[in-house]
């Protein structure tokens, strides 16, 4: 019943926009697609695609694991000038070689929301979307990252990744700077419908980053929340910064974070450096150092880790990965061993 | 006429151009009130980090073949990289759900999308300008493209 009337909904819409457009020659009224951008269907402003990713794992002490650990779908669609809707529907970690999940369990909405453009410079969000601390966790998706593995200090222990709630941003250009301002509140207590376990209770947060030139970004978060797992629902302070700086494939990325916790999550800081260097025919080497010191997924630990891999790009939507991690007192937290993994946008 | 008025005082405007370079004029529905835009704001326009225009209405941008002349002239002259180069960005965008400019099929395709939809922009050689357009802005070329002056690619 529900499908029929959304299919009946983008037919007329089809239709309306098919009339008002049919003085303009446009490109392409009709959907088609295009590797790693999806199917576009651009008289109803509609577009669908995503992006899978599949690992191999082998964490020494640990059984290797073979599994299909994302499995995305993207869904835009601008049904008015100033509305965008957006969502991103997840089967996580659903096949691997320790077992078949059902699908049930496997499915998640990683994000849901509704951006209302309020001017050309500002937009309104919301719905569930990312936690905007550091960059990590606003360009997670495996595709776009190049290792594997996460850094821990971006990891969903130290913050959670989800808001659920709505967030103002706005960009001022000045000169050859842009700087961007976005200001959040969370109120997962009443507004998280799938009702996320690791999720906060609530919270309120910023970030700012400016864009220094072409090849430099610096970032600023801010984040007070309290934590829906904890039964003493105490104030966290969070306060990260980000640097990023990418000139002809080669890239340095930064992040530190410090978090302070009133409840048995425990206080926190760490930090981590990447360095990207282009080699021959597409492939790209990587290395990175992280730190963590204070109590990291409830045990007290300050741990060393450092990564070191290849990356091939043969195509734009394409990316295969293969890490070696290692380091000190990093057993529990982030084994050792050989990571590697297929992830392409569809 | 206004349009070729237009585009004569934009020539002047930009006296200093090096003889080496071409140009490539950014063009707007005839009827668009955009007088000014500038190098920025129509870089943000191409980049689709500015979805609405002063109007309340989204820009349509359009683009030629990534391997088009005039794709990597306009490329280089705005964002001085390669279309290709950008290619990381749009895989960024990709993710926060925005897709890149709509591509045409030549400059020919482009002048008639642009003279006949509102809020569309898009760019063509000078010497392929038709008065159904309106030139908002010029673009320096790093890459010399005379010669495709012959015929409307």
């Amino acid at each position: 019943m529900m499908l029929n009337f959304l299919v009946i909904l983008l037919f007329e819409l089809g239709s309306i926009n098919h009339c008002a457009a049919k003085e303009a020659p446009s490109p392409v009224l009709s959907p088609h697609y295009q590797w790693g951008r999806g199917i576009t269907w651009q008289a109803i402003n509609l577009n669908l695609g995503g992006y899978f990713n599949a690992a191999y794992e082998h964490p020494q002490q640990f059984k290797e694991n073979i599994s299909l650990n994302d499995l995305s779908l993207f869904f835009t669609w601008s049904p008015h000038q100033r509305l965008r809707f957006f969502a991103e529907i997840e089967a996580e970690n659903w096949l691997s070689t320790q077992g078949i999940d059902s699908l049930d369990n496997s499915l998640s909405t990683e994000r849901l929301y509704l951006d209302i453009l309020t001017s050309p410079a500002s937009t309104l969000r919301l719905g569930k979307f990312l936690t905007p601390i550091g960059r990590w966790n606003l360009t997670h998706v495996s595709p776009l990252i190049w290792t594997t593995s996460r850094p821990l200090v971006t990891e969903r222990r130290l913050f959670t990744s989800h808001v659920n709630g709505a967030m103002f941003t706005h960009r001022v250009d000045f000169n050859d700077h842009t700087l961007g301002v976005a200001f959040y509140l969370d109120e997962s207590a009443t507004l998280d419908a799938f009702d996320n376990q690791l999720g906060f209770e609530n919270g309120v947060g910023s970030r700012i980053t400016l864009d220094v030139n072409d090849h430099v970004q610096i970032g600023t978060s801010w984040l007070n929340f309290k934590n829906k797992s904890f039964a003493q629902k105490s104030s966290n302070q969070l306060l990260g910064i980000d640097l990023l700086w990418k000139k002809n494939n080669y890239e340095l990325e930064f992040e530190a974070i410090y978090r302070t916790s009133e409840d048995n999550q425990g206080t926190e800081h760490g930090l981590y450096l990447q360095g990207v260097v282009p080699l021959m025919n597409d492939f790209f080497a990587i290395s990175r150092y992280e730190y963590v010191n204070g109590t990291h997924r409830y045990l007290p630990t300050t741990t060393h880790i450092g990564v070191t891999g290849l990356a091939w790009k043969p195509f734009t939507p394409l990316i295969i990965k293969a890490e070696y991690l290692f380091g000190d007192n990093n057993q529990f937290v982030a084994p050792t061993g050989l990571f590697t993994s297929v992830s392409m946008f569809f | 006429m206004i349009t070729l008025r237009s585009a004569l005082l934009l020539s002047a405007c930009f006296c200093s151009t090096p003889l080496y370079a071409d140009d490539i004029f950014v063009i707007t529905h005839q009827q668009s009130s955009f007088a000014k835009l500038t190098p920025k704001l129509i870089e943000n326009i191409f980049l689709k980090k500015t979805l609405l225009n002063d109007t309340g209405n989204t820009w349509i941008p359009l683009n030629l073949d990534p391997n088009h002349p005039i794709r990597i002239a306009f490329s280089l002259a705005l964002f001085k990289k390669k279309p290709e180069d950008l290619e990381a960005y749009w895989n960024e965008q990709y993710f926060q759900g925005i897709t890149p400019p709509y591509v045409v099929a030549s400059e020919d395709a482009m002048l008639r999308f642009v003279s006949t939809t509102q809020n569309a922009i898009g760019y063509a050689l000078p010497c392929h300008i038709t008065d159904q357009v309106h030139v908002i802005f010029k673009v320096n070329s790093p890459l010399s493209l005379k010669q495709f002056c012959q015929k409307n690619l």
